[in-house]
């Protein structure tokens, strides 16, 4: 969790002693427009299997990503080091941590810093035809492309 | 799941304060502890290693926490937490071996919690003794808590358990000293001076002394490093830590300190590392300096890895740290 | 979770590793204010256990304690602190007896009196829990024969599971007189049917739900596969005192309940030919099981059966030994019993190409098995992607260019694994299904999946939901499901042999193909065009010829005029695939997954620190229905391998385990994780669902013997025994350097007098291997997405 933004270990925490601290866990992740960029790349790409580690890695990431907006996955792995997962392997983490990154500073570069992704999503221009993915070896059917147009997915995303 | 034993939790807003209120809860008969960032003290309470009625909160005490950094001195504050002291700029480079031996205990999230006065009074530790209190009462205890024999060395009379921090190598090698105040008044204690031959009475600050500030002389072309041994890049304890310290004038070494961690139950100065004083540090007189540390290295069978090679890549560490310092 | 009124346990775990209680008095702590209840051994006095052959455990011992850890009563209040002071009170007076810390003082005689348990294998002397000799052909003929005969001996420590995720059982016995369970396990129905037994209840009266919330991972990963005592406990407190009771292990109770990963030893021996070409495989494994049965008698055969899946091995001895020791009982973890054969496989290969001078990758590919095959000890070998597995490692290590060939201290080596799609054979014997899934419509077209499939991280619920899912040609995220609960979903047996894909994915297929049927019928029927004409995707009903469609929604409420409630049954059993001999019912799967590793590292010859430096893995998985969670298991597969290789030990000393907590206990971080490079490799199987196979085990067989050929490739020195540590690297260097063997490991294995074989017909037994045949007949797998294709669920016999 954090505390007045710095990413401790809860366990290690007096109640006692954080009066007046703000404090930060991984339910207040979720913001009113959605999921948190973290949360939803660690969705799709498979960063949590268990998510019995994942909150603790969420908001440390998040801590990470407030000091160092574009981290190298060393200074990832050096930053989150204290944090143990037995599923993973890390290696899903740390690209979905790059990919959150990605993400944010791509949207604050665009100055949209409060469209959740499932907004930005559905604004995004639909896909070209020839990207759409044939159905069993052929083109879709006219029905079937649009159907694919209305979602405007070709792959699966989640916000789980 | 292991549960804090119930205790009082009386947080202090001054140092003054603080060794008030732990005089007034002994002078109640009741066992104080002081607490910063409790990041050692809280997982031993959980396992009945220490079971204090009273906490003395110090995380919250403003003048211990500030970090000065004049020409002569870097004072900084026992209540700074590693990452605070890590980040130093200055530091890192006229103090890189703090520094370095900052950045290397436990995990990065205990760097945030952890104070720079709580890891200079790390517990000694001992896999007989960091243990829980029901494996250790299935053992039969040690003589460190609740027993009467040592179970690394049952021959001794003595308490064989480590010393385990990474800042005070460094800090001796650098040559500081602490500031502890007590219900009497303070005092300034070279870091070198502060810890005793015995595992259970680690130290020679008063239970009721607070170790208020670290002074860190500014030498003049000082070049130091701390080189952690230990299992994996994050969470453990040191099996060895080797801090280093050397001023060359010209091509000779005008000055150099060396200080073992976790082959004792002190920080050892390994004071052979003098002899390269005056003298152009070859290979051969580097690696003289080396062997007499592995000499002085006694570890035993109680923590990570065997004993023979916590010894045996002693010379290997230091020679390395020392060749990092003059090449 | 809480419920109202709950009340908290505590166990009280043995102080002593092996003794007789000669007396508990619990009459203190039960006076203690905010104490409900205690109880002991006697208060539950039914043995159970996750085999039948070995049920050998009692939730709280009555009369003797076998390891330090070894529950013996437990205390319910109101909260932790009470119970806490409450254990403190509880009197026991022991009378120790000697124990046995290691397989060799298992296997000292010892009185009968002494024995840690009196069953298992009687006629040994010591405490021999199961014996096995198992032959197929004459090895001693084909080794003597060989011209050139290789020994070794190796050892791989044992590890646990360390799933983040404490054990914990919360049980409320309700006014009804039904008892619900919520425990963090991978087996509800194995939990259910020991309930049942051990609280002598109707198992009507007993509903387990697996808390989906995980700790874990894949299959035997999470340590959560047997019945444990706390969650007979927390019922029984909770019968007791007619309050909800919860009980969450401590870390160092959850290094007791263990069940990991068994010790062994073992020793090897192969005659070759001038080619490498395998004539005879003689093993031995050792198998220190620690104080209880689980799952240690499978565990025993595991460590000889899938020798022969992945090399041709025409003739072949397997000796197994599983002994009680005073220790946190051993059981299955990733891998079960087979990654420490393949250790000592996979290392051995290299040394006989080492000594013919072959390419160890080239020398493998060599020797594989045949795809759609029978091994000697009558294995059924369907689709094997292992020659495309070897390439594909080969060339994305530039394994090639790189061996010998890199500076002194840096090496790269390779190995091979295989694994079950799932055990052939159920737990206890039966004819049943092993799995079913049920599904359900509604009128909006809402679909809903049931099934006691547990999710513990691996995705089995995304499995199961996008099986479904294809089938019906709509959204993977559009299925409900309901799992985990003996009461409300039909039987799956777990999350354990990676069988969930292969198995329920085969059921949850077949239930969805017979609503699919009878929705296009329904469509068709109003589009007037053929129903076989139609495809189901994206949410509609297509006729592609005409352009005829329909939404999936409108089609569901003319499917349900015609022909009523929407609902369905899938099931699936694997064929009978198990040969004619006793223990021929472990090893066998409806089909094995495949994987190559290699890896690189990095050797500091001053200190012995190996550093890997990257690891290639490919894995033939069938198909991957999820890649993103295939790779994620295979991922995870190298990590947990790395973790066994340099880190992690489950060792003892003076009696007790040496360091129960996650700080001493050696966990991979972040730091630890060198780059994977993951391929994954299609080899369709004819029987799983859409050609799909396991991929969250396999994958960490062939890591260990990689690093330690590696290792070699790097500095000359054989690493024969995991952990690989730097003490044990240093010493090797200096073994080498002083111009001894330069090997580290075993020098001997217990000079034991083996039962009489039972000698087993090789399949092709009256014929040269050479003129073996595969009758096995090769199914086309259906690619995801296409109308036809039936599942492979009826039950035919194996040839």
């Amino acid at each position: 969790m954090l505390i007045d933004d710095e990413p401790v270990l809860s366990c290690l925490a007096l109640a006692l002693d954080v009066q007046g601290a703000a404090i930060e866990t991984v339910e207040g992740l979720r913001g009113a427009a959605g999921h948190h960029e973290l949360q939803i790349a660690f969705a799709e790409l498979g960063a949590a299997q268990c998510g019995y580690c994942t909150p603790g890695i969420l908001m440390a990431s998040k801590a990470l990503l407030a000091e160092n907006p574009r981290p190298t996955q060393s200074e990832t792995s050096a930053w989150l080091a204290g944090n143990l997962c037995r599923c993973t392997g890390y290696i899903k983490i740390l690209e979905a941590v790059e990919l959150a990154a990605d993400r944010i500073e791509t949207r604050r570069s665009a100055g949209e810093e409060n469209a959740t992704h499932r907004q930005r999503r559905r604004a995004a221009a639909p896909p070209d035809e020839a990207e759409l993915i044939p159905i069993e070896g052929k083109r879709g059917t006219p029905r079937e492309i649009r159907q694919n147009l209305q979602t405007g997915e070709t792959e699966g995303v989640s916000d789980g | 799941m292991l549960r804090l034993p119930p205790f009082v939790f009386r947080p202090a807003r001054t140092v003054v304060e603080a060794v008030d209120l732990f005089g007034s809860a002994s002078a109640s008969g009741d066992e104080a502890m002081f607490v910063a960032g409790g990041t050692d003290l809280l997982p031993n309470m959980k396992r009945r290693q220490f079971e204090p009625a009273v906490l003395v909160g110090i995380r919250r005490i403003d003048e211990m926490r500030t970090i000065t950094n004049s020409n002569r001195t870097a004072i900084l504050g026992s209540g700074a937490t590693l990452y605070q002291i890590a980040r130093q700029p200055r530091l890192a480079t006229e103090h890189t071996a703090l520094v370095e031996a900052c950045r290397q205990v436990a995990t990065p999230k205990i760097q945030r919690m952890a104070t720079l006065g709580g890891n200079l009074c790390v517990d000694t530790r001992c896999n007989y003794y960091n243990q829980t209190f029901e494996w250790r009462k299935s053992i039969g205890f040690c003589i460190k808590k609740d027993g009467d024999i040592c179970l690394v060395a049952p021959g001794s009379s003595k308490c064989w358990a480590i010393s385990s921090s990474d800042t005070a190598p460094a800090l001796i090698a650098l040559g500081a000293s602490v500031r502890l105040v007590g219900p009497a008044g303070s005092r300034d204690v070279a870091v070198a001076d502060l810890y005793r031959d015995d595992g259970i009475n680690y130290m020679r600050r008063r239970p009721d002394e607070l170790l208020s500030q670290v002074r860190v002389p500014r030498i003049e072309g000082l070049r130091s490093t701390y080189v952690k041994i230990r299992r994996r890049g994050s969470f453990d304890f040191p099996i060895l830590g080797v801090a280093a310290a050397i001023r060359m004038q010209g091509n000779r070494v005008a000055g150099a300190s060396l200080v073992l961690g976790a082959v004792h139950t002190h920080p050892v100065v390994v004071t052979e590392a003098t002899d390269l004083v005056g003298h152009e540090p070859t290979a051969e007189r580097l690696q003289a300096v080396a062997e007499a540390a592995q000499r002085h290295a006694t570890p035993l069978d109680n923590a990570d890895l065997t004993l023979y090679w916590r010894k045996q890549i002693t010379a290997v560490t230091v020679r390395r740290a020392l060749e990092s310092l003059v090449g | 979770m809480q419920l109202p009124q709950m009340l908290y346990g505590r166990l009280l775990c043995s102080h002593r590793p092996h003794a007789r209680i000669k007396r508990i008095d619990t009459s203190r702590a039960e006076a203690l204010p905010g104490v409900k209840a205690v109880i002991t051994g006697i208060d539950l006095p039914h043995k159970y256990g996750i085999l039948p052959v070995s049920e050998d455990e009692f939730p709280l011992e009555i009369d003797k304690v076998r390891f330090v850890g070894d529950p013996i009563a437990v205390v319910a209040a109101t909260d932790e602190f009470i119970c806490e002071a409450a254990l403190q009170l509880i009197e026991v007076d022991y009378e120790e007896l000697p124990t046995a810390m290691s397989i060799d003082e298992a296997l000292r005689p010892v009185e009968e009196a002494d024995r840690i348990h009196d069953y298992g294998a009687l006629e040994a002397a010591g405490n021999v829990h199961k014996q096995v000799h198992l032959e197929f052909g004459d090895v001693d003929a084909a080794i003597e024969a060989a011209p050139h005969v290789l020994e070794g001996m190796y050892f791989y420590e044992g590890n646990t599971h360390l799933a983040l995720e404490q054990h914990a059982a919360l049980a409320h016995y309700g006014a009804d007189g039904k008892l619900t369970l919520w425990s963090s396990t991978q087996t509800p129905h194995y939990v259910h049917k020991a309930m049942a037994k051990v609280l002598e209840l109707p198992t009507s009266r007993i509903r387990v739900i697996a808390t989906p919330n995980g700790g874990g991972f894949l299959t035997p990963s999470r340590g959560k596969s047997d019945p444990f005592p706390h969650e007979f406990c927390a019922a029984k407190l909770s019968m007791m005192c007619r309050r909800p009771v919860k009980i969450t292990l401590t870390r160092e109770e959850i290094f007791y309940m263990h069940r990991g990963r068994h010790p062994v030893l073992m020793w090897v021996k192969t005659g070759v030919d001038d080619d490498g070409k395998i004539l005879g495989l003689d093993f031995q494994s050792f198998v220190d099981g620690g104080a209880y049965g689980s799952y240690g008698v499978a565990s025993t055969y595991y460590t000889g059966a899938l020798q022969t899946v992945t090399y041709k091995i025409p003739t072949y001895r397997f000796r197994g030994l599983r002994v009680f020791t005073n220790k946190a009982p051993c059981g299955p973890k990733r891998g079960h019993g087979t990654p420490q054969p393949r250790y000592a496989l996979e290392i051995h290969l290299d040394r006989i190409a080492e000594q013919l001078d072959l390419d160890p990758l080239q020398y493998r590919r060599s020797i594989l098995v045949d795809e759609y095959s029978m091994t000697v000890n009558h294995m059924r070998v369907t689709s094997c992607g292992l020659d495309e597995c070897l390439t594909a490692v080969g060339d994305a290590s530039d394994f090639a260019s790189k061996r010998r060939q890199l500076p002194y201290g840096q090496g790269i080596g390779m190995g091979c694994g295989s694994y079950l799609s799932g055990a052939g054979l159920p737990i206890y014997w039966n004819d049943m299904p092993h799995t079913s899934v049920d599904l359900k419509i509604d009128r909006g077209g809402g679909v809903c999946a049931k099934c006691m499939e547990i999710d513990i991280g691996q995705g089995s619920d995304s499995v199961l939901a996008m099986t479904v899912a294809e089938v019906l040609g709509i959204e993977a995220d559009e299925i409900q499901l309901v799992t985990a609960d003996t009461d409300t979903t039909p039987i799956d047996l777990g999350s354990y042999s990676s069988r969930v894909t292969f198995m329920m994915g085969n059921a949850a297929k077949q239930a969805a193909e017979k609503l699919r049927e009878r929705i296009l019928e329904a469509a068709g029927n109003k589009l007037e065009v053929s129903p076989e004409e139609l495809a189901a995707a994206h949410g509609m009903i297509v006729h592609a010829r005409t352009g005829k469609s329909m939404s999936f929604r409108e089609a569901v409420p003319l499917a349900e005029a015609r022909g009523g409630q929407l609902s369905s049954t899938g099931f699936y059993r694997p064929n009978r695939l198990a040969g004619p001999y006793k223990g021929s019912g472990v090893g066998p799967s409806p089909a094995y997954s495949y994987s190559c590793a290699a890896a690189q590292v990095d050797v500091d010859v001053e200190t012995g620190i190996v550093t890997p430096q990257r690891i290639w893995i490919a894995h033939d998985c069938g198909r991957a229905i999820n890649p993103v969670l295939v790779e994620g298991q295979v991922e995870g597969s190298v990590y947990m391998a790395l973790g066994e290789i340099f880190l992690e030990e489950q060792t003892y000393r003076k009696g007790l385990h040496k360091f129960p907590s996650m700080l001493e206990y050696k966990s991979p971080t972040f730091l630890e994780m060198p780059p994977v490079e993951t391929i994954l490799v299609e080899s369709l199987d004819g029987e799983g669902p859409f050609g799909a196979k396991e991929c969250g085990q396999g994958p960490l067989l062939p890591v260990p013997p990689a690093v330690a050929n590696a290792i070699y490739d790097a500095v000359g020195i054989r690493i024969d025994e995991l952990p690989i540590t730097p003490d044990k690297v240093l010493r090797g260097l200096e073994r080498k350097a002083a111009g001894k063997e330069s090997r580290v490991g075993p020098n001997r294995v217990p000079n034991v007098i083996w039962p009489d074989p039972i000698r087993v017909d090789p399949v092709w037994y009256d014929q040269p291997p050479e003129a073996y045949v595969p009758t096995i007949r090769r199914v086309d797998a259906e690619p995801p997405g296409s109308a036809k294709g039936s599942p492979n669920c009826e039950h035919r016999e194996s040839p």
